[in-house]
């Protein structure tokens, strides 16, 4: 393990001696070198932040459309006044009917329409604009004039670009993700589920191909489409894969 | 919301362990008429304000895991002002371009942590475009590992890390997470040298 990294782990976590914590400030300024690793430290603790504050916008973003759905907590609503001339009988009755009717409802309309929403906000969050790149030195300034024109929102040029960088003997993982959301935010479903399935059969450290593959067809939502989308998201928490998290929750509204 | 549930909040949120989420969660539904408040009072868009909001929540669980909020106000004004700031700023960076210039070194870096004379020597050393490149390369540092920094990150104590991800004891969780963040800082070394 290299002791600097121990030291200025230490000294950001607050476990350092007084004595300790003066010399550690006294050498970022004599010592370059040193300096050079503190700020690199302090470089990769900020990436992990912007990528775990990325992680809790989509999670609210889901809670948002959750609440979005309903009525807003603390807004508190007047009760209903009673009419005094109904019965017991008449308003159990009403009141049975009520529920009936709910659960009815429930069954045949919200399931499905929680699919849609959970897929929009998940697509209004992450995918208005493409992050980085991960891909091979080569393709990597073409990938990136996809993911410039995607952001741009001219996506038939980003759509031509990831096509071209996909196809070959040796496809670009990145650009068939990229592919799959172009056709995704341009409501080309059937194409979308097809580059998103492509990607889950390449051999990544991070593979969202399932999940997205999931998020496709409750976006799409065809009769048999959330069905789908359950099992495929069953199995993305099952191998623990990219989007486990979001995977488990929505099972729980599917 | 009063002072108990004020209370509640404040106190699941430093408990930390599994419970976390869920009082993060309830913080989130507690003020979320923010939203509404924000695109009438600002003239800002459902989408910003909701985006507002969010970030507003993030930096209230982060002050209150640091203990930087010290409860002399309640959550309601504690969070409200945050959000009215944090839609303030929305309007600005439409209409100028300070959003730009103020991207530089993110507000809460640990580089405030340190002393001026030594924060003026490793400010200069951080580039923006070193952290850029950091975040592609977090991407591809292994999901075991990526989940581990993130957890610390979050404000878990490295007991919770290892009880949630099954690792045997805290100093296994505290060796395991420095070594990821030596296989990340050397995965950036070595490409910068191929460079």
């Amino acid at each position: 393990m290299n002791n600097s990294l121990d030291l200025i782990a230490a000294y950001f976590e607050g476990t350092l001696a007084k004595e300790e914590q003066q010399s550690f400030e006294e050498r970022c300024v004599d010592d370059p070198a040193f300096a050079e690793e503190v700020a690199e430290y302090i470089a990769m603790r900020e990436a992990l932040r912007t990528e775990l504050q990325k992680q809790k916008r989509s999670e609210f973003a889901l809670l948002y459309a959750e609440l979005s759905a309903g009525a807003a907590p603390d807004e508190p609503h007047p009760p209903l006044p009673l009419k005094s001339g109904i019965s017991i009988k008449k308003l159990s009755f009403y009141l049975a009917a009520a529920c009936v009717l709910l659960v009815l409802g429930w069954f045949l309309w919200r399931p499905a329409e929680n699919a849609k929403q959970l897929s929009e906000n998940y697509i209004a969050a992450n995918f208005s604009t493409l992050g980085l790149n991960m891909g091979g030195k080569e393709s990597a300034d073409q990938l990136q004039k996809g993911i410039a024109a995607f952001n741009a929102k001219k996506y038939e040029a980003a759509e031509q670009i990831f096509i071209s960088l996909s196809r070959g003997a040796q496809p670009e993982p990145e650009a068939v993700k990229n592919l799959g959301i172009t056709y995704l935010v341009t409501q080309k479903y059937d194409a979308a589920i097809e580059q998103f399935e492509r990607l889950s059969t390449f051999s990544l450290y991070s593979n969202p191909g399932l999940f997205y593959q999931a998020l496709a067809l409750m976006k799409r939502g065809k009769a048999t489409d959330r069905e789908a989308a359950k099992k495929i998201l069953q199995e993305v928490v099952r191998r623990n894969l990219a989007g486990s998290k979001e995977a488990k929750f929505w099972l729980q509204k599917l | 919301m009063g002072a108990d549930s004020d209370m509640a909040i404040v106190e699941g949120l430093k408990a930390g362990g599994g419970q976390r989420r869920i009082f993060e969660g309830n913080l989130y539904k507690s003020f979320f008429y923010f939203i509404r408040q924000g695109v009438r009072k600002y003239g800002i868009s459902e989408e910003d304000a909701s985006s507002a909001y969010s970030d507003t929540i993030i930096s209230v669980i982060n002050n209150i895991i640091k203990g930087s909020f010290e409860g002399r106000s309640a959550l309601k004004s504690y969070g409200y002002k945050i959000f009215s700031n944090k839609c303030v700023d929305l309007l600005r960076k439409d209409t100028t371009n300070k959003g730009k210039v103020n991207q530089a070194i993110p507000i809460d870096s640990l580089v405030f942590e340190l002393p001026d004379q030594a924060r003026t020597a490793i400010q200069q050393l951080l580039m923006k475009e070193e952290r850029n490149y950091l975040m592609e390369r977090l991407i591809a540092l292994g999901e075991k590992c990526r989940q581990i920094l993130l957890f610390f990150e979050d404000g878990y104590s490295d007991k919770d890390i290892a009880g949630f991800m099954e690792y045997n004891s805290a100093d296994v969780v505290k060796t395991s997470r420095l070594r990821c963040l030596e296989k990340l800082k050397k995965k950036v070394n070595i490409e910068q040298t191929v460079k």
